[in-house]
Parts: C-alpha cells; structure tokens; sequence
C-alpha cells in the first residue's frame, strides 16, 4: 500500500478513536458502573496508544 | 402486535429467571452478539429470538445479518471489541460505513447462581459521499440468556428505528 494512504488510514481510525473517549461519559450517565467505564476508558487508550505508534512509524517509513 | 412483543418480554425474563435458578457457575462462557438490519419494511425485530445461530438467522428473514461474532472463553470484566466497517476513499477523503462496538462483559456467577451481563455502545456509521449518519448506541447493562441451560434464546440488546438496525446476544457453553 502507498505509504500515504496507509498513514490517512491510520490517522483517520486514530481521530475516530480519540473522538471516542467522550462517548464513555454517556455510558456512565445510562447507569453503567463507573468502574466498568473505567475500565473501557483504559482499553480505548490502549488502542489509542498502540495507534499512535503505528503512526509514528508510518511516519518514519515515507 | 403490541400482545406478542409482551409475551416475548415475559418468556425473556422467564428465560432468565430459569438460567439464575437451575445452574452453577462452571466454566468460561462464550460471548455471541449479532447485528442486523431491516430490509423488510413490514419486518418488526422481537425481544427475543429463539434458534441456533443458523435457525437465528433464518427466523430473521426480513433483515440481513452484518455480524455474527462469537468471543470464546470470555470472563468477568472482559471489554469486547466489535469491529466491522468500511473505510473507502470518496472525493472528500476516507469514508466509514459500518459498526463499531465497545462492550464491557461481566460474569458474576456464582456456584449458587449464574449471571452474564454485556453492555456498552456500538457505533453506526453511514459517513462519506456527502453523507455524515453518526448514531451512537448506549447499550445499558443486559442480562444475557444461557443456552447451556438448554434454551437458544437471543436477546434484543438495542434497536435503532432509522437505520432498521437490531443487536442480538446470548452466552453459550460449547
């Protein structure tokens, strides 16, 4: 794949995770567990991080 | 109609009275949710479906099925991740069409008793082209039926009227 794309790709699925990180709030109002969202909230920003290095090295591989 | 959707209601919570009732907590449950959506106008989604997951989705006939995930082994405070979307490219950049799900599982069984409960969100994309449908689904904590009790039941855990689209989920043993 052109590395260019591959970068939009990565960028676009890495804007839509962080735009996610809102959305836990909503779950807490719909009478989730604050521990449970919590515990979401980790996961996402576990995804999130592991994007950014996918990014990164996108990046470095132009 | 609005009689069959209540008795569905009532076998469902049957249903899961009888799974807390007559068995223990054992083993890991696998985790299956299924997403669907109309294509039938007339096609209404019931509270409960009863089947297999082959008999499932034939008795959805009305609505075509746009995943079927089964998570194995899944234990208390598992978060299950559901992804199936497309990312295209359009004149205004990549577009992105389809779900995207976020699921806390928790299995808080015990030897006297057992409950499976999932909830979370999904998202429903419909972005590109001139079109931006983002629909966020909150999906409160649900109980989910047992088929290890012996019944093949799936539960409703969202309906979003719109986009006629219908999530489905259930625990199984095997």
């Amino acid at each position: 794949m052109d590395g260019m794309k591959r970068l939009n790709l990565i960028i676009k699925k890495l804007r839509d995770a962080m735009g996610s990180m809102k959305d836990f709030d909503e779950l807490e109002k719909a009478g989730l567990n604050k521990k449970d969202v919590d515990r979401m909230r980790q996961a996402m920003e576990s995804k999130i991080r592991q994007m950014m290095e996918d990014a990164i090295y996108a990046i470095r591989s132009l | 109609m609005l009689l069959k959707r209540a008795l569905l209601i009532t076998l469902a919570a049957g249903i899961a009275l009888v799974a807390t009732e007559s068995a223990a907590a054992d083993d890991a449950r696998n985790v299956n949710f299924a997403a669907f959506q109309r294509v039938d106008a007339n096609f209404e989604f019931d509270p409960i479906v009863l089947g297999k997951f082959s008999d499932f989705i034939s008795v959805m006939d009305g609505a075509q099925i746009l995943i079927l995930s089964h998570t194995a082994d899944s234990i208390n405070n598992d978060v299950i991740n559901i992804q199936q979307d497309v990312l295209r490219q359009g004149k205004d950049g990549l577009g992105d069409v389809g779900i995207n799900c976020q699921l806390t599982y928790l299995d808080e069984s015990t030897p006297e008793s057992t409950s499976y409960e999932v909830g979370g969100f999904c998202k429903i994309l419909d972005v590109g082209d001139g079109r931006e449908n983002k629909l966020l689904a909150i999906i409160p904590m649900t109980g989910l039926p047992d088929t290890a009790q012996g019944v093949d039941a799936w539960v409703m855990l969202y309906e979003d009227e719109v986009s006629g689209t219908a999530f489905y989920a259930n625990v199984s043993k095997h």
